[in-house]
């Protein structure tokens, strides 16, 4: 049994998670991570090789054909019935990302495809979809002395003392494509390569991980540009930082049709009172990492 | 002529200088601009396109016609989407 901590809930799992967190907690966990069979309960599943996902408010399945089936209910338990031919770092990959963010939904919060570096005590985060180049930005700030706090998903909550909104971190690795690393010449080690036959690697950053909830600072939304030209930043306010949030809600796609709507309005207006948003627009195709990192640095530490 | 108020089925936050609003059955949202959240903050207790007009003449420097012409248009843009209603008949 492996105990850790994700997304600032307890998970007590029966696989073993080198990405996650470990603690060591007693009494109940937030959320179980079990194997199911294809003889289980858990094995029933409605999902096929065409049909590869179905969900419901407190219930959602996903079949990643090659990999796994995932159940996951009501927010604290995910089966996992593993197929023909899987190799455990896919079935893990699709686990914290689809499987949890399920987890995420269920429980009422709003997952943002969001990664987030430390600053002054609290969380500049970079926005965009998978692509964007949030992971590539936090390689280049880490090399430059900022702390990472999460990679791809942050998870944004009322906290009920303060009424103020917190950023909870996911877990400790980015993962980031083989050329991006390159890139940096930063020295990073691709010892945990994600999938078999695919370049990108997790890069783990355990002894450094905070655990803590953090108010949110800054609001980075990252976007490609198809003319040429230069990179810019833009300060930007009220109804467009809101919107923009809805768009970067974590595999929404999925879960539109659940959203907590009232939750997603509370905490998404209050993200934008609590932060300074700016887009940064980058033109497709170029490499920028230095420039769109020196003006991220810029732009924090005024 | 109408007399307007908001619509109970909607929530409404202000950010910066304008006011986002969301239907929360339907999860459609939308933001006003500073101009239109006046108006937005006007209509709680429920006022006629004329009141509303003569409000924003003596606060920005605007004709009436334009001034009625374009709170008219917002009306009925906020009647479409079901944030105000008719509460009355004046």
């Amino acid at each position: 049994m492996f105990q850790y901590l994700a997304y600032g809930l307890k998970i007590e799992s029966l696989i073993e998670f080198p990405e996650l967190f470990p603690i060591q907690f007693s009494g109940e966990a937030d959320v179980y991570v079990r194997i199911g069979t294809s003889s289980s309960n858990e094995g029933e599943t409605v999902l096929s090789a065409e049909k590869q996902f179905d969900h419901g408010a407190q219930h959602y399945q996903l079949r990643v054909n090659g990999v796994a089936v995932y159940e996951v209910k009501a927010g604290k338990l995910i089966s996992i019935v593993m197929l023909k031919g899987h190799q455990m770092g896919a079935v893990r990959l699709y686990c914290l990302s689809n499987a949890f963010a399920a987890v995420l939904y269920q429980r009422g919060t709003i997952p943002l495809h969001a990664s987030g570096v430390i600053v002054d005590g609290g969380v500049a985060m970079f926005l965009g979809p998978s692509g964007a180049g949030k992971s590539t930005l936090l390689l280049y700030l880490q090399s430059q002395g900022v702390r990472i706090f999460s990679d791809d998903v942050c998870v944004p909550f009322i906290d009920e003392a303060s009424r103020d909104v917190l950023v909870r971190a996911s877990y400790p690795m980015l993962k980031c494509w083989s050329s991006s690393m390159d890139l940096l010449q930063a020295g990073f080690e691709k010892k945990h390569r994600l999938q078999e036959g695919i370049d990108k690697f997790g890069v783990f950053f355990h002894s450094d991980f905070d655990i803590r909830a953090l108010p949110p600072k800054f609001l980075f939304f990252l976007e490609k540009s198809d003319k040429d030209g230069e990179v810019s930043i833009q300060s930007i306010s009220g109804v467009d930082v809101f919107s923009r949030l809805v768009a970067e809600a974590y595999r929404g796609h999925h879960f539109r049709e659940d959203l907590h709507k009232q939750i997603l309005f509370d905490v998404f207006t209050q993200l934008c009172v609590q932060s300074s948003a700016f887009v940064i627009r980058r033109p497709a195709g170029i490499d920028s990492i230095d420039t769109i990192g020196k003006k991220v640095i810029q732009q924090i530490m005024m | 002529m109408c007399r307007y108020i908001q619509s109970k089925q909607v929530v409404q936050s202000k950010i910066d200088d304008e006011v986002v609003m969301m239907d929360i059955e339907s999860g459609f949202y939308f933001g006003l601009n500073s101009v239109a959240s006046i108006i937005w903050e006007l209509l709680k207790d429920g006022k006629t396109v004329d009141e509303l007009a003569e409000y924003l003449i003596t606060e920005y420097d605007v004709n009436r016609k334009q001034c009625l012409e374009e709170t008219d248009i917002l009306i009925k843009k906020m009647l479409d989407l079901k944030v105000i209603r008719c509460l009355e008949d004046k």
